[in-house]
């Protein structure tokens, strides 16, 4: 909760900012000089460029292992349910002498025999509570159908989990994966994939055109809403500012988006590799000061 | 899927029902509007004695009285409060036993007891007397809840025939949306499906989503985040006009 509200303010923060599309430019001296300057057709602001960055990522698949504490819990209120359920009306479900009836006599006494043997470690058929743990959910599932056939339950730590491939989709299934890429320069290399607002577009536009420039067309995404979730703004390196005199730095605006199907393609121009890492992992890629502003836009799931 | 709401939804709906502080101050004082008094008549609420420790006048019209919604913060962020379900059998009127049916339907789809709902007024049409029992409601909350939306939005929805998603339209204007179901439904939840022949009289029923949302819109999509289907206001209007002819 406390974190929620942490992220809620930051955004609110970025929102308020002073940036917006319909507001003139300020009409200072600088900016005045700047905007004569300025010949092609990006976005500036105040003597920075406007950019929009894209913050894909992959939502968690598979339900998150319970704490211990919590499974404990949980146990000891689906024990607290069944003592307290009324008695499940046999003759309601099941025809008198029918072999369901038998079948299912016969599974209650097994249950109830195991169930002496160890107290509390079965689990009984309560569908309200399993749903808080998806393990004990599928084995459920399977319990009632193990007479046709057999289920079989995949495992939460996929081939990518083990071999470490942050380049798979199907890796830390339990969390949600953010989509960073490198590009070809020594500092700041990893970063989210980010490009420059064109005079006529919009944040949204933008972003997805960018995505697909820089990491192909082969992805199924799907943007957060029209409005910016983050905000970042940094100056560029003195060396590279000498180059171009236009821009003092840049303000990246970062929008939410999910991918659903397909996988990057890089083109080697603009960027030259790329990774799907949790915000864990994201330390070790990025620069701290890049991950200190982006930090709290990204879940901990 | 609680835990999908946590770890997935809450976030993007928060993006997504951010309204900016102008529209959002614009919003809550339309909404106070309606809560000030009838202005015209000389005395106003302060001074006229006979307002005093009365509750405020109704507004005039077949209007309701929307709720003033607070300031927006990561608690208002729209959340699944309970589902209602009801169902209203016309075969009680004639004899009582008719309901059990009902009663026992809606335990086994919410796995939860109903309560009898009473008749607040008698019809004379249909030999309605008032306080007559006619039919049965169960309102579910917490995990349970989540079942039965799973339920319904896994198994039930998808087979049914003819149905194109909840209209756009539906809903009381503060988030919470209901739909109604025809008796036909009922059989497809899986708890029904296997012993179909022990209920004597299936019947339609309604489910009504109380959310703690405070428009339509965001209502809308706090659904439509679990997957339920709406139709656009588009589809429904060519619809309509094929039924006509």
């Amino acid at each position: 909760m406390f974190l929620q509200k942490l992220r809620y303010r930051i955004f609110k923060q970025n929102k308020i900012s002073f940036f917006s599309r319909n507001q003139p430019i300020s009409q200072k001296s600088q900016s005045d000089i700047l905007n004569l300057l300025k010949s092609d057709k990006n976005e500036v602001h105040e003597g920075y460029r406007i950019v929009a960055g894209i913050v894909l990522s992959r939502t968690p698949i598979i339900l998150r292992d319970p704490h211990p504490f919590e499974r404990e819990y949980y146990l000891y209120q689906q024990r607290l349910e069944h003592i307290h359920a009324p008695p499940f009306p046999v003759d309601f479900y099941f025809k008198k002498g029918s072999v369901a009836e038998k079948k299912w006599r016969e599974k209650k006494e097994r249950e109830k025999a195991e169930a002496s043997l160890a107290f509390g470690s079965r689990k009984t058929k309560n569908k309200t509570s399993s749903e808080k743990n998806g393990e004990e959910e599928t084995i459920d599932s399977s319990d009632v159908s193990s007479d046709e056939e057999e289920i079989k339950i995949a495992n939460k730590i996929t081939s990518a989990d083990l071999t470490n491939d942050v380049k798979s989709l199907d890796r830390a299934l339990q969390h949600t994966l953010y989509l960073i890429v490198k590009k070809p320069r020594e500092t700041h290399s990893w970063q989210f994939p980010q490009g420059g607002v064109e005079k006529t577009e919009t944040l949204v536009q933008a972003a997805s055109r960018e995505l697909e420039e820089e990491c192909g067309n082969c992805m199924d995404v799907w943007f957060v809403g029209r409005r910016p979730i983050g905000y970042y703004k940094y100056d560029y390196p003195k060396c590279f500012v000498k180059d171009n005199i236009e821009y003092k730095g840049a303000k990246v605006f970062f929008m939410a988006a999910h991918i659903f199907a397909g996988q990057v393609k890089v083109d080697n121009k603009e960027i030259i590799d790329f990774a799907w890492v949790t915000k864990q992992e994201m330390k070790n890629y990025v620069h701290t000061e890049y991950y200190e502003a982006v930090k709290d836009m990204l879940s901990e799931h | 899927m609680e835990d999908f709401y946590h770890s997935t939804l809450s976030t993007d709906l928060m993006i997504l029902s951010y309204k900016d502080p102008e529209s959002e101050q614009k919003f809550i004082e339309k909404r106070q509007k309606e809560h000030l008094p009838i202005k015209k008549s000389v005395l106003t609420r302060d001074t006229n004695p006979f307002a005093i420790n009365r509750p405020p006048p109704k507004p005039r019209g077949n209007k309701k009285r929307l709720p003033v919604p607070p300031k927006q913060s990561h608690k208002t962020i729209p959340k699944l409060l309970k589902i209602d379900v009801h169902c209203m059998i016309k075969e009680a009127i004639h004899s009582k036993q008719h309901l059990l049916s009902g009663i026992m339907a809606l335990q086994c789809i919410t796995s939860e007891r109903p309560t009898v709902v009473y008749s607040k007024t008698g019809v004379a049409q249909w030999k309605l007397r008032k306080d007559m029992p006619i039919g049965c409601k169960v309102s579910i909350s917490g995990p349970p809840m989540y079942t039965f939306l799973d339920k319904l939005v896994e198994i039930v929805l998808p087979r049914m025939k003819e149905w194109h998603g909840i209209p756009i339209t539906s809903g009381d204007q503060n988030g919470n949306i209901a739909m109604g179901f025809p008796a036909s439904a009922l059989s497809l939840f899986p708890d029904i499906e296997g012993n179909y022949d022990m209920f004597p009289l299936m019947t339609g029923f309604d489910v009504i989503f109380n959310t703690t949302a405070y428009t339509d819109y965001e209502g809308r999509m706090l659904l439509s985040g679990f997957q339920i289907p709406f139709t656009p206001r588009k589809k429904m209007g060519r619809k309509g006009r094929i039924n006509r002819n």
